[in-house]
């Protein structure tokens, strides 16, 4: 079969790191992987749908004949829509369309109100969602926390439910799209009701306006475990939309060279794509594949290195390959402190994951190599990702633009701050709100604040005045009745046992 | 309709209709001193003030700047000799060896906005012709501007020469290399970061 990239805005910058032969031979790879090494399959009810269609099976190892894969690919949506929780459009996952959004379950925080380093808590997602839910080129939330921070024993929480607690935090706090994450199949189930109760309960009506996103990972190397395997299934099967995604430490569980962890996040990705058509064609899949090495004088696995920058580019160009809606990261660094570092790393990451034109683009607020939360770095990116939207807009030129009326006008030695072109036009210049385009005495007299004290300012004023349009009281009921039985469900007298 | 309508057709950038109620006004007999100073003069301190804030932007200001030109333009037959007084002279120009004008064509507009009577010298202009035309007009203040900063030493000759003539005429500079700590190194009586600036600046020395 032959694949083929989408075409192109006419004025958007190009960035192209592949050439067709390069995306075919990794295709191919991929295709000999699956075929001939296998994928560890952990879940009966996906053995059976393989086996049923033709895959060879021995035990849980299962060997994918390409024309399965492809045909899978083929059957897997271009394009996907995502509504908000109240149901109004607001994600469209095709082609070069950017959309961001913050990272799941991060344990430590950067309180940008005490400035302190400490253990997340639930409350930090209910902030961090409404700090998404405030900033306009946020699109989605993801936790960016951890309901109970890494022990939640110690809040009387059992480990095991909270991820209801993760998404009921983020669910009151914003209308945007939700990406989320589940422990188990009924955390996932539970999940998916709580979402139901802002579509009246009503299947079909979620089915059609999906305002959740799930994520869950293979893992690498070629294994698909029962957790993850079972969400993917429950995912197809209601329709909940899903990121299938592995993220292969190079050089650790995955090749060091980056077209090898491409080849293997590949297989991984693409066999969870079948095992989700097989269960039902047209369940909405999106593709991915974040590839990090490893540093090999630390054991790290860093964000914010020349190799996550081509391997993002490189996977998201086999995503228009396959045509499909793909998921990238922008808006992480491994920096520890809030320094000059993460907005080299911010900007570098962000730069790719917009010039290649990702569809879902997560981790914005991402320190520490995604061990901690900086809600004023979600601040500082949200204008970055506003001067790249203008950016990738590219260069116009038509009669308009080009302005020969106006050069006209001015002749030598006219001026053009008194032509009405320039008073016409000059809105479509760009214009920020946290970077600094004065002189030194303009800056002196605004304060002569450095960016770090911007954008906590900025933050912390979020975080103080912004109210989300809240959920229906009824739907709150409903969500905290869930939330008390899972919590019940789950004692910790159990878990002691 | 009223004098309040001159005031919002300056801040909607509206050249015509500046025009069309001011003539309007005039026609009707409102008083010329009021419709000067309420509608046209107090629309262009709130330009200023607006533009300060971060709420208007350069080619706004110069389009209300032009409206109320174009207003004044109208009313000044009519003026008497009192009201027909500016609140100041000020020469204006780029120093000698700077052909840079956009900085200081935008104080010049400023300061016309704000009642001031401007005087251009346009750009590389020398010592001797600020002072003589300063005299000749009885100038409040000698605005200097420069870009480069290989010409900011003609902004110290023009300073010395302003001084040595003896003149009450005071000096202000400008521009995007000059600095308050130049400005008071050559004996400056004044600098502005800004154009709104500049004009807030001329007012006080005059005061």
């Amino acid at each position: 079969m032959v694949f083929k990239d989408h075409a192109d805005d006419k004025d958007r910058p190009q960035v192209r790191l592949l050439s067709e032969e390069k995306k075919d031979r990794i295709h191919r790879a991929t295709m000999e992987v699956l075929k001939e090494v296998g994928v560890r399959i952990l879940a009966d009810e996906a053995i059976d749908l393989l086996a049923d269609a033709g895959a060879e099976i021995k035990g849980d190892l299962v060997k994918i004949p390409s024309g399965l894969v492809e045909k899978c690919i083929e059957a897997a949506p271009s394009e996907i829509e995502i509504y908000d929780r109240n149901g109004k459009s607001a994600m469209n996952l095709k082609g070069k369309n950017i959309h961001f959004g913050t990272g799941p379950t991060i344990q430590y925080i950067l309180d940008p109100l005490t400035g302190e380093y400490r253990d997340s808590s639930n409350k930090d997602i209910e902030n961090a969602a409404r700090l998404v839910d405030y900033l306009p080129n946020m699109d989605f939330a993801m936790t960016m926390g951890m309901s109970g921070g890494i022990n939640p024993t110690s809040e009387g929480l059992n480990p095991l439910v909270t991820d209801r607690f993760d998404f009921a935090a983020m669910l009151k706090n914003t209308t945007k799209p939700l990406m989320f994450s589940n422990w188990s199949v009924e955390g996932l189930s539970d999940c998916y009701q709580m979402s139901l109760f802002c579509r009246d309960e009503d299947e079909m009506e979620f089915r059609k306006k999906p305002f959740i996103i799930h994520y869950s990972e293979p893992t690498t190397p070629l294994i698909h475990d029962k957790g993850p395997l079972q969400n993917l299934l429950f995912c197809a099967d209601k329709g909940i939309p899903m990121v299938y995604v592995s993220g292969p430490v190079a050089g650790g569980t995955s090749p060091v060279t980056l077209a090898g962890s491409m080849v293997l996040s590949n297989a991984e990705c693409l066999s969870g794509i079948v095992i989700a058509q097989l269960k039902k064609e047209g369940a909405p899949v999106v593709y991915g594949g974040g590839i990090s090495p490893m540093d090999m004088k630390t054991s790290v696995s860093y964000y914010g290195g020349p190799e996550n920058i081509l391997s993002h580019l490189a996977v998201m160009e086999m995503a228009d390959y396959y045509q499909l809606p793909d998921f990238n990261t922008g808006g992480v660094s491994d920096a520890k402190v809030f320094d000059q570092q993460v907005a080299i790393d911010y900007t570098l990451s962000l730069f790719q994951a917009a010039m290649v034109g990702s569809n879902l683009i997560h981790d914005v607020g991402y320190m520490a190599s995604g061990l901690t939360a900086c809600w004023a770095g979600i601040v500082i990116a949200d204008e970055i990702i506003d001067l790249l939207k203008y950016l990738i807009k590219g260069v116009q030129v038509d009669e308009t633009t080009l302005a020969l009326e106006a050069i006209k006008r001015q002749g030598p030695g006219g001026g053009f701050l008194t032509d009405r072109h320039t008073f016409e036009h000059f809105r479509s210049l760009w214009h920020p709100q946290l970077l600094d385009h004065n002189n030194y005495s303009g800056w002196l007299s605004a304060g002569a604040k450095n960016m770090e004290v911007k954008a906590t300012e900025k933050t912390n004023d979020i975080i103080a005045k912004h109210k989300p349009s809240p959920l229906n009281p009824d739907v709150i009921v409903q969500i905290n009745n869930l939330l008390n039985r899972a919590r019940e469900g789950h004692s910790l007298v159990k878990l002691a046992r | 309709m009223t004098v309040k309508d001159i005031f919002s057709a300056v801040l909607a950038f509206d050249e015509e209709t500046v025009k069309a109620k001011t003539q309007a006004e005039l026609d009707g007999g409102t008083d010329i001193g009021t419709i000067l100073n309420d509608g046209l003069i107090s629309a262009m301190d709130e330009v200023g003030e607006r533009f300060s804030a971060g709420e208007l932007f350069v080619p706004e200001m110069l389009m209300a700047a032009q409206a109320m030109k174009a207003g004044l333009k109208i009313l000044k037959p009519h003026l008497s000799a009192g009201q027909s007084k500016s609140k100041g002279v000020v020469v204006i120009g780029t120093v000698k060896g700077d052909l840079h004008d956009i900085g200081k064509n935008l104080v010049s507009m400023m300061m016309e906005g704000a009642g001031f009577e401007v005087v251009d010298l346009g750009v590389d202009v020398d010592s001797e012709k600020f002072v003589k035309t300063a005299a000749e007009k009885s100038a409040d203040v000698i605005a200097l501007s420069a870009l480069l900063t290989t010409t900011m030493p003609s902004m110290e000759s023009t300073v010395k020469a302003v001084k040595e003539a003896g003149m009450a005429t005071r000096t202000i500079i400008g521009g995007a290399p000059v600095t308050q700590a130049f400005a008071d190194q050559i004996g400056a009586d004044g600098y502005s970061a800004d154009a709104p600036g500049a004009v807030k600046l001329v007012k006080q020395i005059i005061s």
